[in-house]
Parts: structure tokens; sequence; C-alpha cells
């Protein structure tokens, strides 16, 4: 009787443990929904997720990289740069496909010199993909001179603002990387490596795994998201703005470990990385629905990232105690 | 003798969630004793241990500290009150010096006003280090340090508190004989100064040659106390265990086929010049010190570390091995000597880790994998190796050590390779589980594969091996056949 029981709540804890970013969104949303009535408008619901969906493309290559045990602090400034520079070819009149195929190339490339600094020179990817960030910066405002590109042609638009059917394409799009990424990363054997790299560097290539060439595989990956957010975001303000990705990668932080993967790497979530984007976009507007100060709003952000990660480590080590006194009634 | 007796655990209970991990157990330790303690994992030597020190707290029982009713609330107050422990895992701060590490937050005494005079600091390190004849600069880094000498580093902090109580968890685990020497020197030092000393222990030769006195354990309970001059290991062992262990090493068949590997002329950061070849169905023992270049020489074949120059055959065919992939794919597999490190993959479960070096066995269209095909081949696998674990989706960290490194042992097992380089493969594992890894490196000889044993135990060597080499500073210095190799022999050739 009791047997069961332990069982039970294991499955219960874990549920709880994989779903605490989707349950504190309920309860946020439930509450919010209690003060105004503007929330649950089709409209309103549509429009967060929309605007989550270049931030969530965005997170969900970070989600790869952390889980991978490694960190990509460029994000932000390379999703700027490689909008300006699609804006700068597609109004140059270059079409619509070059640009995209450009997009994801660069994107690509930028990950791959990443990888290729860190991994060559031995060094830490903090301090290199953050100096490579400011490096992006530059090169994005080098090239459009400092000043934003409008005038964008409709197939960009259509990035932000298309609909196939009754859906719109950026939200489209996100689910299919979305599930693409849970793919990836959950399921396949690169996914596994890459998990085993997070894990433990050293002991996945005593097993046998290429962790150089799966460390290259997934700051590739990575770029190839930022370079598919940015046509996002640009699409979707209609004009590449210079300061565009600018901290980015903080929300990326803040919505990834939220869903539930760790800093610490080795561990994925790749659903709660989308459900880490929406809950951070909820507080901003229902903060907003409510008329908060948007200073406040940043304290909100602040104290639901440090809950999250709060209910992580004691969720997991009330987990441990439950696995653990399961296994002892049962021997 | 009844004054004597310095530290008393009497009806010591403790248990974790409902699970009893001590039951009433006691330990009298004496002044000027070596007190060993023995018992399988999980027989609640490191929870009493824990609980002595004031880590952890008692359910019922008593510590009486010269008489007295004790409760320390944290290891500092057990240190306060001259009981000192050297943990298991070495617990130094790497980025600091040895002596900065020997008195950290203990530095009342070399206050220079505000200031820590270094100078008086490392002159009482150098003479503390001196006293015990170690010979470790007390200005190095821990980071330079090897694992040894970081333990004996370990030794000089507990000494240095002078404590009246001295608890040591398995210090020998990574010590090679030459430090070991150094080690139950200081031990009968200690011992002369009238300093009680609780020895924590796996190996029973290392035990009976320098303990007073032992207590065992075994499932939380406490089994008895013996002189070490009135018992024997197989006393000891059937106490351990609670049966009589005839044979702890396998008798081995094996018939010795064509050469798998030949090493030649292969030298590294570490060894030079290192030639050997290894058959089917033999196991190689390699004996040494640590630091004698044994594991450097596997990590260099194996393809962890760059190898300066030489050639590694395999079948005869001269092969490029560049890293740890290329040898995995040419059919070789490596128990690394730390676990922790090289070994398990901490936040994965003990299927991940299982199935991890044969992951392409499983991969189905689009590189997924088919975790149905996978959970039965890990299956199998933890079956034939009596892995003892809930199920196979836990992590692999919930596991103890033996099983746990009957899991890397399976994870390699499921490549089916035709080489297998073991170093240290039985270091901090109990006894039952050891006597079920030599079995197993028995059988694997028997159906023909290639076993190579690093070890620093040199029973296990003898026990296990059919030729044995012996290397000292990064030279193979020896080679003779099993029946030719005796303790004294091999000892005179790796010191020298």
């Amino acid at each position: 009787m009791t047997k069961k029981k332990g069982l039970d709540s294991e499955k219960l804890m874990q549920f709880f443990m994989d779903n605490k970013a989707a349950i504190i969104l309920i309860i946020f949303v439930a509450v919010v929904s209690c003060l105004t009535s503007d929330f649950f408008t089709g409209r309103n619901i549509s429009n967060i997720f929309r605007q989550i969906c270049a931030s969530c493309v965005l997170s969900l290559g970070f989600t790869l990289v952390l889980a991978s045990g490694a960190i990509d602090l460029s994000v932000g400034y390379m999703l700027g740069m490689i909008g300006i520079a699609t804006a700068l070819m597609s109004v140059n009149g270059v079409p619509a496909v070059v640009v995209i195929l450009s997009a994801i190339v660069i994107g690509g490339f930028c990950g791959f010199i990443n990888a290729f600094i860190t991994q060559v020179f031995e060094l830490a990817p903090f301090i290199v993909t953050l100096a490579m960030g400011m490096v992006y910066q530059g090169i994005n405002l080098l090239m459009c001179h400092s000043k934003s590109i409008a005038g964008l042609p409709d197939w960009y638009k259509f990035f932000g603002n298309g609909k196939i059917g009754p859906i719109p394409f950026p939200i489209l799009l996100m689910l299919v990387m979305v599930a693409f990424m849970m793919v990836l990363v959950q399921k396949t054997r690169f996914g596994r490596y890459a998990l085993a790299c997070g894990g433990n560097r050293k002991a996945a290539r005593v097993c046998g795994i290429p962790t150089g060439k799966i460390i290259y595989i997934v700051y590739i990956l990575t770029g190839i998201c930022v370079g598919i957010a940015a046509l996002l975001l640009t699409g979707r303000t209609a004009s590449a703005q210079t300061g565009a990705g600018a901290g980015m990668e903080m929300d990326c932080v803040a919505s990834v470990v939220i869903g539930g993967t760790p800093m610490e790497g080795g561990k994925v979530n790749v659903f709660g990385t989308l459900i880490g984007c929406l809950l951070i976009q909820v507080i901003s507007n229902s903060l907003n629905l409510l008329g908060v100060d948007s200073n406040w709003q940043k304290i909100a952000k602040g104290a639901v990232i440090i809950v999250a990660i709060i209910l992580d480590r004691q969720g997991s080590k009330l987990l441990d105690r439950i696995r653990v006194r399961k296994v002892q009634t049962e021997a | 003798m009844q004054d004597n007796t310095i530290l008393e655990v009497k009806d010591l209970s403790k248990s974790f969630l409902g699970v009893m991990a001590l039951n009433k157990v006691s330990l009298s330790v004496r002044r000027g004793e070596v007190h060993a303690v023995i018992g399988e994992n999980g027989a609640g030597k490191s929870t009493m241990m824990n609980i002595i020190m004031g880590d952890l707290k008692r359910d019922h029982g008593e510590i009486l500290l010269k008489g007295q009713p004790t409760d320390f609330k944290s290891p500092a107050d057990a240190i306060a009150s001259g009981i000192s422990m050297i943990h298991q895992e070495i617990s130094l701060v790497p980025t600091l010096s040895v002596a900065e590490n020997i008195w950290l937050h203990r530095e009342e005494q070399f206050m220079n006003g505000p200031f820590i005079s270094g100078k008086k600091r490392l002159e009482a390190t150098r003479e503390l280090l001196d006293r015990m004849g170690i010979n470790i600069n007390a200005g190095s880094l821990v980071s330079e340090l090897t694992v040894a000498q970081a333990q004996l580093v370990e030794l000089a902090r507990a000494i240095s508190t002078n404590a009246e109580i001295i608890i040591m968890d398995e210090p020998t685990s990574s010590l090679s004989d030459k430090e070991i020497a150094i080690l139950f020197r200081v031990m009968r030092d200690l011992r002369e100064k009238g300093v009680a000393i609780i020895f924590i222990t796996h190996k029973i030769e290392e035990l009976l040659s320098i303990s007073d006195r032992v207590s065992v354990y075994r499932d939380g309970c406490y089994i008895g106390t013996q002189s070490c001059a009135e018992t024997n290991k197989d006393d000891l062992i059937s106490m351990i265990i609670g049966r009589t262990l005839t044979e702890q090493y396998p008798e081995i068949h094996a018939k010795e086929g064509k050469t798998v590997l030949e090493v030649k002329n292969l030298s590294g950061s570490g060894y030079h010049d290192i030639s050997f070849r290894v058959h089917e169905g033999e196991i190689i023992g390699f004996s040494g010190l640590v630091g004698a270049g044994r594991s450097e020489v596997m990590r260099g074949i194996f393809g962890i570390d760059k190898r300066a120059s030489g050639e590694i055959l395999l079948d005869g065919q001269k092969v490029e091995i560049h890293s740890p992939g290329d040898a995995v794919g040419l059919g070789m597999a490596m128990v690394t000597e730390d676990r922790r490190d090289m070994g398990i993959i901490r936040t994965g479960s003990v299927r991940e880790n299982m199935s991890i070096s044969m992951l392409q066995e499983f991969t189905g269209s689009f590189g997924i994998v088919n975790v149905r095909k996978e959970a039965e081949a890990v299956n199998g696998m933890m079956k034939e190796l009596s892995v003892k674990a809930a199920n196979m989706n836990m992590l692999i960290t919930s596991l103890s050590g033996g099983n746990q490194q009957k899991a890397i042992l399976g994870r390699w097992l499921m490549t089916k390779p035709k080489l297998l380089i073991l170093d240290e493969p039985t270091r901090g594992i109990d006894v039952g589980a050891k006597a079920e890894i030599y079995r197993l490196i028995g059988k694997l000889a028997e159906e023909g594969m290639a076993i190579i044993l690093v070890s620093s135990e040199m029973p296990e060597i003898l026990g296990m091996s059919s030729r044995v080499f012996v290397m000292r500073d990064g030279d193979l210095v020896f080679e003779c056949s099993a029946t030719e190799a005796t303790q004294e022999l091999l000892g005179k050739h790796a010191l020298g």
C-alpha cells in the first residue's frame, strides 16, 4: 500500500518538476484574468504569441547550447547584425530565397566562428562569445552607418505578419522549430551525445563520442536559430533597427532556465523553453494591461526567474528524497 | 583499562526517511590505538563517522568523548574538541598553496597585526612536513600535486590540528606502496603519542598490518570487535560479508590465442619507449607505484592523451589512434581510473550511461534512437552483470560505487571489444562487488578477450594476471609470468 503511494508521489513530483513553468504560467494567467477582462481576448492572446516568436526561436538555439554544457552570449548582437544584413540585401533587390538562405548561412557561420575560437584555443565560451557579441554589434553599426533600414519588401514582412490559413506564419514557424528541436535534442543520437557533453565532456570523449565535432554542430545549429529569429524579428517590426537583439541573450537565459534546462548542462526541456518565453511575455503583457510602470515589470521578471530556479533546486531535492525512500522500501 | 577509552559510541541509531542506516551500533576507541573500521559499502561506516563529526544528527544513542556525552552541531565543533577527519575525497582548495591549505581558517598563530605572515606559515608547514617525512614543497599549489601527494597534505592538515582522535576514511585508496609506507609511519608515530586513530578501509591485509583492533559493521549493524593479533583475513571476510568466501579470485582457464595488441616503442608525457604485446584470452597485469606512468601509457594507447612517438598494432595491423573515438571504432574499450571525472555522466540515467558507446546500434532513420531496443539491450547487460538499480531510468549517481563501476563495465561490454583496458577497476569498491568484478574479468578472458589490468593492489595483480609487467619512473622495467610473480619480486622492481 505504502509502496504504491510512493510511486505515485514520485510521478506527481516529476510531473510538477517537468512542468513547473507551465504551472506558474497557469496560476499567473488565472490571477490576471480575474483582475482584468482585457487579457483573455483573442487579439491579446494572438499578440502575445506573435511577440514571443523571435525570442522563442532564439531561445531554442540557446537551449541546445546550454544543454551541451556551453553558452553563447553573442546571440543577441548576432541577431541584430543578421537583421541589418538581410534588410540591406532585400531593399537592394536581392531575391527572397537568397536573403533567407543568407540569414541561415551567416548565422551558421557565426556559430562556427564561436565554436572554432573556443575549441582551437581551448577558451571559455563565456568570454569568447561575449567578445564576439561586441564584434557583431560593431559590424552591425558599420553596415548600416548607425541608421535603421526601412522599406522592406512584402515577402520579408510576411515573416512578421503573414498568415497561412487562419494561423499567423511566424507562430507556425516557431511551433515547427519547437517540434524539430524537441525531436533533435530529446530523441536523436546527436541529442544524446550533446547532453552527454553537457553532463561530463571528458567522460563523453572517453566513451568515443567526437565531442569536438558535437560542439561545432551545436554552435552552428544555434547560429541557424539566430538567423531564423532575425528574420522573424525584423519582419515583425517591418524595419531593421540598429538596437534590435541587444540584451536578448539575457531573456534567453531567463526563459531557458525557467523552462527547466539548467545552466550547468546535461539536462534539457525544449518544450519548457517555449513555456518560459510565454511566461515572460505574459508577465510584461498583463502588467501592461494592469497599467503597471514598466520599471516594476523588470522587477517582476527578475523575481519570477529567482522563484523558478528556487523551485527547481528545492523540487529536485524533494524528488531525490522520494526516490531514495522508494528504492529503500523496495529493497 | 576503562579510563583509557577516549571515544565511545553507544547504541547509535539513525534512519533516513524511515530506513535504518544505523541500528544500535557501538564503537569504543582507546588512546594510542589504531582502530580499524571495516564493512561493505552501505554498512553504515560513513554515516557513523558523519554523526560523530556533527555532520549528521543522530536519532538515538550516545557519544561519549573522554566519558562526557557530546553532541556536536557541526564539524567545526568536533575539530575544536580534538577530533579531525581525513575525507576520502580530497577537500583541498586547488588554487591555494600547500601551506595555505594546511592552515586555512587557523591563521591566528601567523598574524602580524592584521596581516598573515606568509613566511612564518611556510616555515611552520616545512617543519610539519619534515617531521612527517613528506617531501613536498610547502609553497606549491595544490593543483600541481598528484592525487597521492594531496592525500598526504590532507594528512598533514589533520595532524596540524593536534587532534586527539583522527578519523581516516579510506586514506590509502589512491596511494601507492611508497606513500602508504609514509602514512603508516606517521600513524605509528601518532599512536606512540597517544593519539587514537579510526582507520576506515576496504583492504584487509593493510588493516591487519597496522591496526590494533578492528570493528566490523554490516547492513547498519555492529558485528563485533576483534584484536588484530587474534584474527585473520578469512575470519574478517566472513564477518564482513556474513558468509565464508573461500577464494576471492576466480580460477581462470583461458586459452592464449593470437596477438591482439602490440605496442612498439611508445613514448609520451610520463613514459618512454614502452613495448609489449597482449594476446587473446590473456590478462596482463600492470604493476608499479602511483605515478610510475601506467595510467599514462593506457591513456596514450586509448587516444585520451597525445603520444609523442611509437606504433600501435592491432591484430597485426598498424593503427592510427588520435582520440578515444578512434580506439572505440577499432574494438578497444577502457574503464578509466577516475570514475567521477572520466567515467560516469552524472546527469544521465543508468540506461543513458550504459548505451552511450553503442548508441549507433540502436539508432534508426533520421538518427532517432530506438528507446525500446536500447532498453532491451541495457536490461540484458544489467542482468548479466547483476547491476543493482531500482530501474534503468534512475540517475547513475543514485547507485552505489560498485554498481556504478559495473554499469561502466557494462557500457564497454556492450561494444563487444576485443581489447579491454581496466585502470584500477576495483578502487573504492566493497569486497562483494570486487569478487563479482573479478569473476567477470575471468569469464571475459576465458571467452577470448585480451585484457590489460592496471592496479596498485598487489594481491589483485597476482590473483588475476597471466603475465605481469612492472613500470617504474615511466619505464617498463620487468616482465614475468604469473607463476614466477611474487609480492616481493614485483615490489623490488617497482621500487628499483
